[in-house]
């Protein structure tokens, strides 16, 4: 019954558009499709229970409905029908309503949304932070996290996904100040129980005085609370955090120079607990921009101070969720041990990821990231970022470096500080470029990363640190015909040595420090072959290989083969 | 110019904002580095006088921040007591003994042996090293006199029972004093027995009267009396269930009368089996009506001045046959609960 309904709809709404053409688009259909196929085999010693090979797949449609029935008002909602490979009339179907939101402007000045909307401040507010190992994915395993970025709203410029209504305006002066801009939400985070859990909400906005070009300045406020009296528990969570931020710019010759950063206060408690205490502390964040215009190069320098203590919810929750087990292929060897994970599956397991805010400082993986796990808003760090950047004027190639020098501000159980030190290098070049000899686009990449943790203390050298991590990949994409490439990468990933990492209680607390060690190696190579139709629909073939090891853990290694089949467009 | 200073200014109120703390978390230290007993253990006073207000403090030093635990242990008694706590050395604050029991019986003056252990871990290069309640150090000192407890003592049973108590109980049924394995001075008093007809076993009446006045002499401030007696439940006694009820003479005539006065109860049928102290503030306790909780039938308000006698009953299900608790000690203390 309940597919004779969707086909039905699906129906009416294909009529409804083609009518609505004909009617200056008050309505009209838009969406995604994709189908995926994946044969996938895991080898390990020893193994004699775990089935090796799996075979899995899904088609999909995104289909959403855009109304505007009239100038100032605009809604949209998408249907998704998703059917797993081997489904056949009708079993491994599901339907969901994927998003519904309302938006609009009322008497030409203030604009709103409701429903579901894509929300972000500023990296110390409210920022949806990259994933661990996101940095300068391949063209080939790009695939994979632009799948999982679409499915989870990751895609939309470091938002977070929320439920709730925002509303913006501003005001515009004749002298003086240009513009005084106003930006306002709301979400619930999750429901009362009418029982021992509370309405959780998530509000704040942002106040921006735009003076000129050259000189703007905001108040950020954020706050996340449990309403009082939404049930029967008495305590109730909240974290207030109030920014300020500036930009000053300046043109000096070819020089455009620009001054911009952010300052502000957290606070963190639960009401009512008497063993919950009040976590405050603040943050300081500058960052000086030069670009030389003829060169088109770009220098940057930036210096934060966060302080140990300074929680902000929408800026240090995780996209990754820290687990020790994967979805697919949890156990291996005939002991049936857990597989442990890597970055296969954070390419992979959609089962990792947050779609919510989460409260608390959230465990991480310091293999992957011991540097910034929180983003910019990881406390207890403080020091320098340069950057420098250079776009070929001709498209030929674009480098970029980054070296950060971080330390934390107070010591982690002992009076020495750790120091972080991080190297990023990172070039594409377009090699039909740089001469004609090559009639066919082939792309070229070439990435560095290499992360070093380290505290050295003479008198007690059980406490010393020394972690270091390395990923070095590279990738081509070669244009075989019109729209056929062929794609090819390489992925290296190593991380040894030991840290100690917090373990925290559930305010936040460091209650102790457990030792870890690593001595990881990941590869992963890839091959394929890319069918572009046009830029909005491809058909990818991939075969990948991929190598987990890690001694400390003292586990068999693994390893995954995969063909993968992927179709894909937007329309 | 002006430009420049203004920046100069921020970056100045930038930096000059500070944070207290320097470390964050447990030392590390503690966590891993290496135990080693830097100061034996010492014992301030070695012979000490508890009846007249002495204490004795124990000192030690540790190379790093420990859980320890010192066990003194009466050679005569078998009484310990047992001080806990997590430091890096002990001294005048947190490790001093005032004479109390952790283990009864209570001590006597007698000849007492001192350990002192640790629990930590090291860090052994490729392994973590573990040791819990391992002993470090010992010494030994000699109760001159036992330790006093203020408080109005109603019975410690010593001289046996108190010929102006009432008491009842079912017949074939042994209530009696026992001089032997006491936990405070050498008697205390034993409830056992079986019913097969009646829940009630037995009971014992005490008085005010007994003392010297119609009311007990107690603060009139319920929050300041507590209630203290040592009870044992023996091994293998499942079925024993200890009800102890205050009766208060509201209106001050000398006379208990049910229907209007005040009553409150002591419930207790989860003993752990063992000597142990039970101490309840006044104000805590309630009134009971068939098992439940329930209004007073007086003026509502614990009044320990106005207490005219109290009652003990040993009570246990007729069709579970024999029952025992053992009582001894039992004394109103003001202000804190028994420290014995």
């Amino acid at each position: 019954m309940a597919k004779n309904i969707v086909l039905t709809t699906l129906l009416l709404l294909f009529s409804a558009s083609v009518f609505s053409q004909e009617n200056e688009k008050k309505f009209w259909v838009s969406g995604a499709a994709r189908g995926m196929f994946y044969l996938d085999e895991l080898n390990s010693e020893d193994d004699s229970l775990t089935a090796p090979k799996a075979e899995y797949g899904h088609t999909l449609l995104d289909l959403s409905a855009n109304i505007r029935p009239n100038s100032n008002t605009f809604i949209r909602t998408t249907l998704r029908v998703r059917n797993e490979y081997g489904g056949f009339w009708g079993s491994g179907i599901t339907f969901d309503v994927r998003e519904l939101y309302l938006k609009g402007l009322i008497a030409n000045s203030v604009r709103y949304q409701i429903g579901d909307m894509q929300y972000k401040l500023t990296p110390f507010t409210f920022y949806n932070n990259d994933e661990d190992m996101y940095e300068n994915s391949l063209d080939i395993f790009k695939l994979y996290s632009d799948i999982l970025h679409y499915d989870l709203f990751y895609d939309n410029n470091n938002t977070w996904r929320q439920q709730g209504a925002a509303t913006d305006f501003a005001l515009t002066f004749k002298e003086g100040i240009e513009e005084l801009q106003f930006n306002l939400f709301t979400s619930r985070l999750h429901p009362s129980d009418f029982n021992t859990v509370s309405d959780r909400v998530f509000f704040g906005g942002n106040l921006t005085l735009i003076q000129s070009k050259l000189f703007s300045a905001g108040f950020n406020f954020i706050n996340l609370t449990d309403l009082k009296g939404t049930s029967n528990d008495t305590t109730y969570y909240k974290n207030p955090v109030m920014t300020g931020a500036y930009s000053i710019s300046k043109e000096v010759n070819d020089f455009k120079l620009k001054l911009s950063g952010e300052s502000g206060i957290s606070q963190c408690t639960t009401e009512n607990d008497e063993l919950a205490p009040l976590t405050e502390d603040f943050f300081h964040y500058a960052k000086f921009q030069a670009d030389y215009e003829p060169l088109n190069l770009t220098f940057g320098i930036d210096y934060r101070n966060v302080g140990p203590d300074y929680r902000s919810v929408g800026a240090q929750t995780r996209r990754l969720r820290h687990t020790t087990q994967s979805s697919m292929y949890t156990r291996y060897t005939s002991n049936q041990i857990v597989r442990p994970i890597g970055i296969w599956d954070f390419y992979n397991d959609a089962s990792i990821y947050n779609t919510k805010i989460q409260t608390g400082l959230e465990d991480y993986y310091p293999q992957y990231n011991n540097v910034d796990p929180y983003g910019l808003a990881t406390p207890n760090r403080k020091g320098f970022n340069f950057s420098l950047s250079r776009n070929d004027d001709g498209d030929r190639y674009q480098i970029t470096l980054d070296y950060g020098m971080l330390s934390d501000i107070v010591g982690q159980g002992v009076e020495e500080l750790r120091k972080y030190n991080s190297l990023s290098a990172q070039m594409d070049l377009n090699l039909q470029n740089f001469t004609k000899a090559f009639d066919r686009k082939i792309h070229f990449q070439l990435g560095y990363i290499n992360n070093h943790t380290s505290r050295t203390i003479e008198t007690f050298d059980q406490a010393n640190v020394d972690l270091k991590s390395q990923r070095v990949n590279t990738g081509i994409t070669i244009q075989l015909t019109g729209n056929l490439d062929f794609m090819a990468g390489y992925e290296n990933y190593s991380s040894f040595g030991s840290d100690f990492i917090a373990k925290r209680n559930e305010f936040d607390e460091v209650i102790e420090y457990v030792e870890y060690e690593a001595d990881l190696k990941e590869q992963m190579l890839g091959l394929g072959l890319r069918y572009l139709f046009n830029d909005k629909n491809d058909l990818q073939i991939l075969w990948q290989k991929y190598n987990w090891s890690n001694t400390v853990l003292l586990v068999p290694d693994y390893n995954f083969n995969r063909v993968a089949v992927a179709y894909k467009m937007k329309f | 110019m002006k430009r420049i200073l203004s920046i100069l200014f921020f970056a100045m109120v930038i930096l000059s904002c500070e944070r207290d703390v320097i470390t964050e978390g447990p030392s590390l230290f503690d966590q891993f580095g290496p135990f080693e007993l830097l100061e034996e253990l010492e014992i301030s006073n070695r012979d000490v006088d508890f009846a007249q207000g002495e204490n004795t403090f124990f000192t030690a030093q540790f190379s790093k921040s420990v859980d320890w635990k010192l066990t003194i242990s009466g050679h005569t008694s078998g009484a310990q007591k047992v001080i806990i706590g997590t430091s890096i050395e002990l001294n005048a604050q947190n490790a001093v003994w005032d004479g109390s029991t952790t283990v009864f019986p209570m001590f006597k003056e007698e000849y007492c042996t001192v350990d002192l252990s640790v629990s930590t871990s090291t860090d052994n290069g490729d392994t973590i090293i573990s040791i819990v309640d391992s002993l470090v150090s010992y010494d030994n000192l000699t109760i001159a006199s036992i330790k006093s407890n203020d408080g109005l003592l109603i019975s410690d049973f010593e001289n046996g029972f108190n010929p102006n108590w009432d008491y009842f109980y079912q017949s074939g049924v042994n209530f009696n004093v026992i001089s032997n394995n006491a936990p405070q001075g050498n008697s205390f008093y034993n409830m056992a027995g079986a019913c097969s007809w009646d829940w009630l076993i037995g009971m014992a009446i005490i008085p005010a009267t007994a003392y010297g006045s119609p009311t007990f002499d107690l603060n009139e401030n319920a929050d300041k009396v507590y209630f203290n007696v040592l009870l044992n439940l023996p091994e293998g006694i499942t079925n024993a269930k200890l009800l102890i009820r205050f009766f208060e003479d509201d209106d001050n005539d000398g006379i208990f009368e049910d229907a209007t006065e005040d009553t409150y109860s002591l419930w207790l049928d989860d003993l752990d089996y063992g000597w142990q102290k039970v101490s309840v503030k006044y104000s805590d306790m309630t009134a009971i009506v068939d098992g439940n909780p329930a209004d007073a039938n007086g003026n509502k308000i614990h009044n320990p001045d106005l207490l005219n006698y109290m009652d003990v009953l040993l009570l246990a299900d007729p069709a579970t046959g024999f029952s025992q608790v053992q009582m001894d000690y039992m004394i109103f203390t003001e202000d804190e609960p028994l420290n014995p």
